[in-house]
């Protein structure tokens, strides 16, 4: 099978949306079980199968594949899954259930599903910049379609049951990727992140759960999904995030004002060397990008859009490179496609 | 219940004093975790200020290991099995998973706990499913039940226990309005 999304670029990074500068995308994602089915842990494999027939069903019926396409993992390269993971698509969990595990994705990357991850059902819907509600309307109109044709798992107290009681209620996640050059220079991300975890969200790297924070990408979400309606814990992420947003637009303005110079210098000097390099390695591409998406953000660099910068950010990842090349590479000549791939970015504006 | 006096041990290490105490009242019985600040922080309190009004915040890693905690500390009945998929709390503890949608019924009281510890609720108050149909409790039962607790705690006289139940109660009455 190939992969035929792979020259569309994703709505997502398009740089678009409001605060785009600071927040690069916000998700929500609804976690659904289908009545009658067991979940990940005792499910067997022919009720997997049975599960997806019956999902892709409805699909056909409702015309939605007509908008969105499947894919199924076990008809991937492992590669092509890690690109998948690298557009926020899918989750590393669904490989794991490989056999009947597919994805719907619509809308270059704005709707998507994953079937049979851990919940039966993970419906998504991801939008450029700080736009929560539209995530929410997006991903709860798939929702509510398949509820109209399946029930749902749900329990007149507990809400919908979910594999995992961490998702259970609401089933509902919601999340905002966020870049917080400024509070990490001025030292002030600690307090941030500190504070949120006491409000019930908590922070994750880019690649969510486990994943490390690398160039100063962090991303937000709830941490509770039950005794709280998806309206007030998504109003109450998107209230937070404005005031991070704020946090971080003064931090800026502070650092500019206090050390120029200094900044001026680190915004340049990253520059420089992503425009010039040979070999690099992902980590410092990231901290690089960083560094210029900064300098984008406060106009110190014309030449740049904070759109662009997203791009490069996620076409230089590793199986986005492998996906280019068409198969697996090893870690030195990943190391210098991406150096070409970053070059060509320069070299095109 | 013993009254703490003195220097209570973590019941983790057994080594350094108990500085961080959970208390969860069910059913009249009191289930309770201390812990020393090194153990809670090995769940992922570290970032939790340690006072007994402030939640604990869990880092991802740390809430199975908290959950196959919890399913311990809840009361259990040895051998009871899911009657749907057969998981028991053992096989939950371990995956920290439940096996399907009845799992939820067959140790409902636990699961009870266990979100209200994890998730300071166990209380859905969003969405409901838009096909209400066959669920196996509907409002009106719902109902009944709670107000079978709530005249419990109110004879046991744990009123804190009791507002709580009334305001579940009241979110219900509410929902019913419409449909009347």
């Amino acid at each position: 099978m190939t992969l035929t999304i792979k020259n569309e670029v994703p709505d997502w990074m398009g740089g678009t949306g409001e605060h785009a500068d600071v927040v690069l995308s916000s998700r929500v994602r609804l976690a659904r079980n289908l009545k009658g089915y067991r979940y990940s842990t005792q499910i067997a494999p022919e009720e997997e199968e049975q599960l997806r027939q019956e999902v892709f069903g409805v699909l056909e019926r409702e015309k939605v594949l007509e908008s969105m396409h499947r894919i199924d993992i076990a008809g991937l390269k492992p590669f092509e899954c890690s690109y998948l993971i690298e557009e926020h698509l899918i989750s590393s969990d669904l490989l794991n259930r490989k056999a009947a595990a597919s994805v719907v994705v619509g809308q270059a990357g704005r709707v998507s599903m994953m079937v049979n991850e851990e919940d039966h059902l993970r419906i998504q819907s991801i939008a450029s910049g700080f736009d929560l509600e539209q995530c929410w309307q997006e991903s709860e109109k798939l929702e509510e379609l398949i509820g109209r044709n399946l029930e749902y798992d749900f329990h007149a107290k507990f809400g919908y049951l979910s594999s995992c009681p961490t998702n259970t209620g609401t089933g509902l996640r919601a999340s905002v990727l966020i870049h917080l050059p400024g509070l990490v220079l001025t030292k002030e991300i600690q307090k941030v992140l500190r504070g949120i975890t006491q409000i019930g969200l908590t922070f994750r790297g880019l690649y969510g759960e486990g994943s490390e924070v690398l160039g100063n990408f962090f991303q937000i979400s709830n941490q509770i999904t039950i005794g709280k309606s998806e309206k007030e814990l998504i109003e109450h992420l998107a209230r937070i995030t404005g005031q991070i947003i704020e946090h971080e637009k003064n931090a800026r303005a502070i650092l500019f004002k206090d050390a120029g110079h200094y900044i001026q210098d680190k915004v340049w000097r990253a520059y420089g060397i992503l425009e010039h390099a040979r070999t690099i390695t992902g980590e410092e591409v990231m901290n690089l990008l960083s560094a210029v998406r900064l300098g984008s953000s406060m106009k110190l660099i014309k030449g740049l859009s904070v759109s662009t910068i997203n791009r490069m950010l996620i076409y230089s990842q590793d199986a986005h490179l492998e996906v280019a090349a068409g198969r697996r590479l090893d870690s030195t000549e990943r190391d210098i496609n991406r150096a070409t791939v970053i070059r060509s970015y320069f070299n095109g504006e | 219940m013993e009254e703490r006096t003195g220097a209570m041990k973590c019941e983790k290490c057994n080594e350094n004093e108990a500085a961080i105490h959970f208390t969860q009242v069910k059913e009249g019985k009191v289930v309770s975790l201390n812990l020393c600040h090194s153990c809670a922080e090995k769940y992922g309190m570290k970032e939790a200020k340690f006072d007994s009004k402030a939640q604990p915040a869990f880092t991802p890693e740390a809430k199975s290991e908290v959950l196959s905690e919890l399913v311990d500390s809840a009361e259990r009945t040895q051998d009871e099995k899911c009657p749907f998929c057969g998981s028991t709390l053992d096989d939950i503890k371990s995956t920290g998973r439940l096996g399907c949608a009845q799992c939820y019924f067959a140790f409902e009281s636990q699961v009870d706990v266990l979100l209200r510890r994890i998730q300071s609720s166990s209380f859905h108050v969003g969405k409901r499913s838009v096909k209400p149909a066959n669920q196996n409790y509907n409002d009106q039962i719902l109902i009944r039940e709670l107000k079978k607790k709530l005249n419990e705690a109110v004879k046991k006289e744990d009123y804190e226990k009791a507002a709580g139940l009334r305001d579940e109660i009241i979110i219900i009455e509410k929902r019913l309005e419409p449909s009347r």
